[in-house]
Parts: C-alpha cells; structure tokens; sequence
C-alpha cells in the first residue's frame, strides 16, 4: 500500500481541492477462539485503513466528501479518486467551517514490547485458571489483543499519531439449575494486560450466572415504586452517552438537545468532566477525528449545564469560542453519595438495554437482578423495567461505590425510583 | 464482473494457497472488495462520500487440530513462510477440531444495479424530499435523507474451487424528527433494491407516511404493561422471526451446546399456521449472495414447517461437526473477523387471512408497526423485540390512541404458539444489520406477514 508520505505529496499536488484531513488505523492483533476450554481457532491481523476527506470551497460554501486508499491504489489511481471526490464536495455544499489548526503535536508510538500471540496467550491462561467454579462455567470465549495505531494529519500542517493496547474477550458463562442451563454474556475490554482484573471479572460473572440459574420471578418479592433501582455497566455507560449527547454542539445545531446552557440537568448536585484521558478508559483517546487535541471541559456543575462540546463543524456554526473536540469519557463527581443498606433492586443484566434519545425511554427486559431485602440478596428474572431518562435523571441517586468503564469514571451505580416495573 | 484488483489477484491466491498446501492439510483464500457510495443529506449538512469499505485478503489453514487465520491488505508478494511465521503458536490448550472436506466447485456469479444514476441525481432527489418534509409542517425540525451502494467482489480459492461473485444493494433511508416544545420525537424508514432509481422512487413513495406517523407520535404516551392481542406489520414479524428462530438456530450455538433448538428439531415450536425461512437464495435482498464466506452455494432453508422446527442454518465447520450438510450461512463481517453462522433473509411465509379480519377479531389489543431493536436468548428462548409504536384496537377497530415504544418480552415458544392468523402478502426489509451477540456486524433482511398473536408488552 502507498505510504503516508507517497499519499500527502499526492494530495499536495491537488490544486483543486482546498483542504483535506488523512487518517491511518494500523491494526496487529492476535486473536484465540475457544470451544470450552478447546482452542478452535487462532487468527493474526495485519491491516491498514486509510482515509482521507477532501474539502471544496465554492464562494462562502464547504464541502467534503470522503474517500479510502487501498492496497489496490497507485497514484494514478489516488489521482482520479480525488478528482471525483473534488467534484462530489463540489455537488454537497455545507456553510464553511475551518478545519483544526495550530494543535500542539502528540506523537504516541507503541510501547509495547511484547509479542501479540504472547499476550493473548497470557488473557486465555488468566481466564482459564479463573474459570474453576464447580457451579459455572465458560462456555465459549473469544481473546481479542490488538494495537492499533492511529496517524491524523490535515493541510493545516496538524499532525498526532496515538497508539493503544487493548486486551479484550467475549465469554458465555454458563451454569445449570434442575436440569436446565442458563448463561449470560461479559465483554471485557481494557488498555493494558491486568491479570488480577480479568481473573476477578471471570469469578464475577461465573458467580451471577449461578444467580441467574436459581433466579425467581418478580412478583414473589415485595418490590415498589419507591425501591430504589442500581443501574449500572452498559446501561450506565448508555445514561452517560446520553448526557454527553444532549450537551453537544450537534445537538444544539439540530435543536434535538433536551439540555440548554445554564439549565438544570438534575435537581441532583454532580459535575461531569470531558477528558480525552481516563486511566483504564478503553475509548480514551488523545484527539478527536478532526485533530483537535482534547483537553478537559466541564459540562455539568452542581447538575447545572454549564458548557458544551463537540466537532469543529458544529462548533464553529454555533459560533463557540474554543473548539473543545469531541470527547470519548467522562468524569463523573457526585456531591452526596448512597450506601446500599436499606432494600434496593440491582439490575445485572438487562437483555438489550435500551435508551432512546428523542423520547428518552430507557429500560428493557431484565434477564438478571438481585433484590436486596435488607439482609440478603434475591437474584430475579423474567421482567421489564423502562422509565424516562430525564425524568428519572431529576432526583438520581449516585453510589459511593467507583468505577471505571469503557465511557467514564465516577460512581458504579446510578440509582432511580419511580420505573415501571412489569 | 468483479473487481479488477481481485481479478488480478487470482493467480496470486493460486500460488499461495499451492505453497502453503505443503505444511498444511487445509487451504482457502477469501478476497473481498466492498465500495461503497454514500450520499447523506440532512437539515444542517451534506455529503457524498465514496469509500473503497473492504479491500483485503484472510487465509485460511488448518494443522493440528486447529484453524489459524492471517487477515492482510494484499497477498501478492506474500509467501508461505510470511504467513506461517505470523500464524504459529505454541498452544497448551487441547485442539481436536476436524479438518474441513471440500468438492471441486468453479463458477462466477453477478447480479448488478441496472440504474447509474449520477452523483447530482441523487442529490437532488434527497434534497427535494428533505425540503418536502420541512415544508409539509413546522414541527419538523431534522430530516435526515441517506442512499447507500454497496458493490461487493469477492473471490474464493482454495484446492478444490475457484469462485468469484459481484453483486450490488441500495438502500435508501429516510428519518424525521419532530418537535413540539419539550417534547421529541423521531420516525424513520428504510427500504432496500437491487436498482437504485427503484429505491430513491420508494422512499419517495413513504416520505408523507414517515412526516405523519412522526407528528402522531408526539401524543404517544408509555404502554399500560400487559399481555395483549397483538398484531404485527410485517417489520415487526420480521424482526421476531429474526431473534426468535433466526439467532436460535445458527448451529454453531448447536456445537458449543448453547442453542435449546438442538432438542427441538423434528418438534412443535410454534402454531401450525407459522412457517419460516432463512437463505441468501431465499429471495432477492440485502444478504442475497450467491456462495457465503466459507465458499459454500447460497441455500434456502426451511427452518419452520407447520410450526415444527425441521432444521438449522450453518457455516460449513460447524456442518461438519455436526454431521449436516452446510446451508450457506458462514459470514464474517469483513476480511478481518472470524467466519460464524449467520443468517441472511429470513423471514415468516405468507398464510391465508387477511388484516381487516385480524383486527375485527380483536376486543383490546395492539397493532404494532416498525421494527427497532431486538435480542435473542438461544439458550433460553426468551425474546426483546422494540417496535417503534403501537396503535390500540378496541372493539374490532383501530383507534387514534397511539403508544411508543413498544417492547414485546417473554417466552419465544408462547409467543410463536399464539399465532392464529396470517395475511396472504411477505414483505421483505433489505435494510437491517446483524451482530452476533455484541459484534460481528453483516447486512441482513428479515420480514413477513401480518402476524396475530398475543404477547407481553411494557
């Protein structure tokens, strides 16, 4: 495939464009596909993905279109493919915004020494001496360890490179109760190799999975409208999607927001920070898709919006003063926290949880939950909890108990009342 | 005809494969090239992008006991040694999987998009609809209007076959978000052809329908939680038959004993008026291919007859360990992921009743139309599936009360049991995507009849 500095003299040579961002993703994984504890595949990617978006002036106008190089291009063939890119930017114009410069350079090249197949190797040991439970048990699980290595650079002379780890898998683990079996599902993703957290997410889900098996129905404990509901993991990270959502300048520009500056999102006091990094983050990055260096935004204080964040493009059409960049994470401070004592229902696995932006449903059937009765907890299944999301968000309760996810870190549980629980 | 750079690459799959039949008992190379070209009009931006998705190679072999798979962006001037250094581990995991058996298969395949419609036609014809539906009513604040072609090449060669097919799917998508003060709502839909002039002129043909339906649902209100009557449009029918026995048949859920269906084939899964079908040669649509990943013809497979489970669908590994014949469903999501059981079009097959009949046979009930989301539980067959809304019948009559969303849950056998009547016309949506459990993204269809049934709705 054609280099990066082979593509950019290309793109230099353009006369007839007026801008243009390159992006490359190089991908090396190694990845293990096990049966039980039979190893039925191993695979090895080496891959790039190049693209790059080319952007026309006409008169007060932009427009971009977007184009991928590939193993099959030569320079002639690049040559033709931004010709008709040129035109087609020609044919979609949007109002002009500028693209990202002056950004301080980030360079972040791999410091990983290890070999792929090794690491991945190590994540398959470290779940199978985990995976010892005489009452559960792995039934399939997929190891995904990759390092992908993402160059931007734009004809603004903005250049970062930034190169991550990440160590993932995909597990059913199963257990049997009267003959049945029952199984759940944990996808397990983090920037580096941490044996002790992968060992203890494996005891953990083999531990509910048992629950699920011996699960009741709902309507055998007493559950109200007033027992507090602990949301967390996806559908936390879906509450924290939907806040970040509400708060963009996309959103403000497409009057779809819910939440306007200097407004309450919640009657309840938190600050949510935007970061570019959170330790142990997945999604962290250093910089957004347009080359924007992200640095920290508060969002919301005391659970008043105070600010909002996104792209250029939109950015720029709502006239914001500093361009924050599009966020990945968040940080998430509560002012008071909650200490589970009293009862309380904890939702562990919904079947696909579910929060619609516009309307703001949020729920889904619940596969697993634990209700805490005030001494001992009750695994449960076979029932639907939904609400509206900024309605329920008024009076949130938040844990004590921390976390960090994919999408952010702060507290563990997010704690509603009044859902519908059917 | 396919894509020159896999053209070219042919001999070059020939060579390698012949090499690295040396050091082991199995040999295939996939070759992909995905174009797409995607034109997306909303209120506030455009553009026409033109991306080359999949340009790529994945080797597959077999020693020992075990696959291994080497994803790469080319394969010429790629040589044995480079791809068993990459490849080779040393395992202690235990490895018996069989070694895959091929008959000798060559053959080229194309279906294409008759239309060429120019980069300004599309334009304008996604334009005009965006400012139709701004104009029909203030409250419509975003229009969001997409045409997507999707050209796929691929070619398939191992010792016994040399394949290679072309073929093309357009959609065409239009949402529209409504609002009225604090309150939002939004509405879409989709269709799916071979031709292109043909989608535009179908979204054209829905997009009152869309506007309407959005500005209905501002006076939606939550469901009362409840087992109802139900019927559904064919999306919905659609998307059940997908999560019900579509996900809850692919047998490699059989291999890894986590599919409750293995128990139940040759028995009663559903009412006698229900039958089902999976296969990319089932119809024409959005995963009508004409051999799957694994380099297997395209099938059609009867998967409910008379509401008894008769078979499953399967990639050609778990086939073979299974001691079935391969049914055409091996995928993967691009020339960078692992092959899997998936499925195509499936979809429920047309009965004898007809809609007004349905709906006069209903005290209180549901009519649920648009499929959103769903999941399934192959183990336990339990069922989610999200319909966008729902219009409540009383008394054997529509009426203007309308609910959103809708979640249909509980038990996949209740559910398929409690069919009683089935409308004579199929529709087919070539319009939606699969994963498999979180990930593994490939286009799929799925549709069917009205369906009456009863379900548990919250």
């Amino acid at each position: 495939m054609m280099n990066t500095e082979e593509i950019v003299q290309v793109l230099k040579n353009h006369s007839d464009l007026s801008d243009y961002e390159y992006t490359k993703v190089t991908k090396n994984a190694s990845e293990l596909f096990f049966v039980k504890k039979k190893m039925e595949l191993n695979r090895v990617v080496n891959t790039d993905t190049v693209s790059i978006v080319v952007y026309k002036d006409v008169d007060d106008k932009r427009g971009s279109s977007m184009i991928a190089v590939t193993s099959a291009d030569d320079a002639d063939s690049l040559n033709s493919k931004i010709t008709a890119a040129v035109k087609k930017a020609e044919t979609a114009l949007n109002p002009y915004y500028p693209l990202a410069s002056n950004q301080t350079s980030l360079i972040k090249e791999s410091a990983n020494k290890e070999s792929l197949n090794a690491i991945a190797l190590k994540a398959a040991e470290a779940i199978d001496e985990a995976n010892q439970s005489s009452e559960s048990w792995l039934n399939a699980t997929e190891i995904f360890v990759y390092v992908t290595r993402t160059e931007f650079l734009n004809s603004n002379d903005v250049h970062h490179v930034d190169t991550k780890l990440s160590v993932e898998f995909e597990t059913i683990p199963t257990s049997s109760h009267n003959n049945e079996e029952f199984e759940s599902y944990k996808y397990y993703r983090n920037n580096t190799f941490d044996k002790a957290s992968i060992e203890q997410d494996i005891r953990d889900i083999l531990h509910l999975v048992k629950q699920r098996s011996i699960a009741r129905t709902i309507d055998t404990v007493n559950i109200t409208k007033d027992t507090p509901v602990y949301m967390y993991g996806e559908m936390a990270n879906l509450i924290v999607g939907n806040i970040m959502e509400n708060t963009s300048y996309a959103s403000h520009v497409t009057q779809s927001n819910h939440y306007d500056i200097d407004k309450p999102v919640s009657n309840t006091k938190f600050d949510m920070i935007l970061k570019g990094q959170i330790e142990g983050a997945a999604n962290a990055r250093t910089f957004d898709n347009h080359g924007v260096v992200l640095k920290e935004t508060e969002i919301i204080h005391d659970g008043i919006n105070t600010n909002l964040f996104g792209d250029i493009q939109y950015g720029h059409y709502l006239n914001a003063k500093e361009i924050t960049g599009s966020y990945p994470v968040a940080e998430i401070k509560a002012k008071n926290t909650v200490d589970a004592l009293q009862p309380h229902l904890i939702i562990d696995h919904f079947s696909a949880p579910q929060l619609e932006s516009a309307s703001g449903y949020f729920g889904g059937e619940v596969r697993l939950a634990r209700y805490f009765d005030g001494e001992k907890y009750i695994p449960l299944t076979g029932f639907s909890i939904t609400g509206n999301i900024y309605e329920a968000l008024q009076d949130v309760e938040f844990s004590s108990e921390n976390t960090t996810t994919q999408k952010y870190q702060g507290p563990k549980y997010f704690i509603f009342k009044n859902l519908n629980i059917a | 005809m396919i894509n020159e750079f896999l053209k070219s690459r042919i001999e070059d799959a020939k060579t390698l494969v012949q090499e690295l039949n040396e050091t082991y008992e199995y040999v295939s190379i996939l070759g992909n090239y995905v174009k797409t070209k995607k034109a997306l009009i909303t209120t506030v931006s455009s553009s026409i992008d033109e991306l080359d998705n999949e340009c790529g190679f994945v080797i597959k072999v077999y020693k020992d006991g075990h696959y291994s798979e080497y994803s790469c962006d080319d394969i010429r001037g790629l040589h044995a040694e480079n791809v068993i250094d990459a490849i080779t581990i040393s395992t202690p995991f235990a490895t018996s999987i069989p070694c895959l058996k091929e008959n000798k298969h060559v053959e080229s395949f194309a279906r294409e998009d008759a239309s060429s419609l120019r980069d300004e036609e599309i334009y304008q014809r996604l334009n005009a609809i965006k400012e139709y539906a701004h104009a029909k009513d203030p409250k419509v604040i975003q229009v969001g209007c997409v045409f997507m072609k999707r050209e796929t090449s691929k070619i398939f060669v191992s010792t016994n076959k040399c394949l290679d097919q072309k073929y093309d799917w357009c959609n065409a998508m239009m949402q529209v978000v409504v609002r009225d003060g604090d309150n939002i709502k939004m509405n879409f839909t989709g269709e799916g052809e071979v031709d292109s002039q043909l989608v535009l002129d179908k979204i054209d043909a829905d997009k009152d329908e869309v506007i309407d339906i959005a500005l209905k649902l501002l006076n939606a209100r939550p469901i009362e939680a409840g087992t109802y009557d139900i019927i559904c449009d064919p999306a919905v029918a659609g998307l059940i038959a997908h999560e019900a026995f579509g996900h809850g048949v692919e047998m490699d859920m059989f291999v890894k004993e986590r599919a409750k269906a293995v128990q139940y084939v040759g028995k009663r899964v559903a009412s006698d008026v229900v039958n089902m079908y999976d296969g990319a040669a089932s119809c024409v649509s959005a995963a009508s291919y004409f051999f799957d990943d694994d380099g297997v013809e395209a099938g059609k497979t009867n998967i409910i007859k008379n509401g008894i489970l008769q078979t499953g669908i399967s990639d050609c590994l778990s086939a073979m360990e299974l001691g079935t014949a391969p049914t055409g469903n091996g995928r993967r999501e691009s020339y960078k992921r692992k092959v899997y059981t998936r499925m195509t079009n499936t979809f429920f097959d047309a009965g004898n009743d007809s809609v007004e009949d349905m709906i006069k046979s209903i005290k209180h009930g549901y009519y649920l139309c648009q499929s959103n989301n769903g999941m399934e539980d192959p183990k336990n067959w339990q069922i989610q599936c999200t319909a966008g809304y729902g219009i409540e019948i009383v008394d054997g009559k529509l009426t203007d009360h309308i609910v959103a969303p809708v979640v249909i849950s509980g038990s996949v056998v209740d559910l398929l049991n409690s069919i009683s009547m089935v409308s004579k016309d199929v529709h087919i949506f070539g319009m939606g995507m699969c994963g498999k459990g979180h990930k593994e993204w490939v286009f799929v269809s799925d549709g069917g009849p009205y369906l009456k049934g009863k379900a548990k709705l919250s």
